[in-house]
């Protein structure tokens, strides 16, 4: 993690990550059928690591097109570490993003400072 | 096993199957389509966009937001680990309803940030696990 920087820098600053959000669709191509195979035991090991508290957050998504994790990790290779595991990742039939999450840091600027002697 | 194959079908993420405005995906059951309880967005700064753009507005930027939190509009909100922005879990039902939640924002009257929505529900396919009588 790096220290937070001067407001001089032209590079936006790195954040704490405390998890990571994680985006999961079917790859082009890939058919109902083989999803379908490998659907129950990815149900089960989604819960398992819901159980090991792996799975903050889960949500299915609104256009059907797969699901979404906030998992309780520290970074992306954690998470891609996490989600290799699970049958549709290891099957290789899903398309993943990894965002690493952390705190707003800019609300920092209601603690007083530069930015919000600005505002 | 087999009882479960009306539920997994139900909820098997289709790359084909073409989204609607609605949100529905024609050819699923509805029971495959969650409701959407809150929208996931994804904000990140326009190619091309400076950090210093960004800076200018921000002043304004998190008392707009602070306020959106107040109203209860923002259910959670993260700073982007790589520093590329910010993520968001808006209270909206539709991704038409957390556009105007969002684009009240001073960031985004600027025209600086690329704002992806996602709307999101129950993850569907646990119903999976509740065995023969979980009827929806």
């Amino acid at each position: 993690m790096e220290q937070p920087r001067n407001k001089e820098v032209v590079e936006p600053p790195k954040n704490l990550a405390t998890g990571v959000l994680v985006l999961l669709t079917a790859k082009q191509g890939v058919t109902r059928e083989q999803v379908m195979k490998f659907m129950p035991a990815e149900i089960r090991a989604t819960m398992r690591l819901y159980l090991d508290g792996a799975i903050q957050q889960w949500y299915a998504r609104g256009d059907g097109k797969g699901a979404v994790f906030i998992l309780n990790c520290k970074d992306v290779t954690e998470a891609e570490t996490i989600v290799a595991g699970l049958p549709l990742s290891s099957e290789n039939l899903l398309d993943h993003q990894y965002i690493p999450i952390g705190p707003l840091a800019p609300l920092g600027a209601l603690l007083g400072g530069p930015a919000a002697r600005a505002a | 096993m087999k009882f479960m194959i009306p539920f997994l079908v139900a909820m098997v993420p289709l790359a084909s199957v073409a989204q609607s405005q609605s949100g529905t995906a024609p050819g699923l059951p509805s029971v495959a389509i969650p409701k959407t309880t809150e929208v996931l967005v994804i904000q990140t700064p326009r190619q091309g966009v400076t950090f210093q753009q960004v800076m200018a507005v921000i002043p304004a930027e998190i008392r707009a937001t602070v306020n959106l939190y107040l109203d209860g509009k923002i259910r959670e909100w993260y700073s982007r680990g790589d520093g590329k922005g910010v993520v968001f879990l808006v209270d909206a039902n539709t991704e038409d309803e957390a556009r105007n939640i969002m684009e009240t924002l001073p960031l985004a009257k600027e025209h600086l940030m690329d704002t992806e929505y996602i709307p999101v529900g129950p993850l569907m396919p646990l119903r999976a696990l509740m065995g023969p009588g979980a009827q929806p």
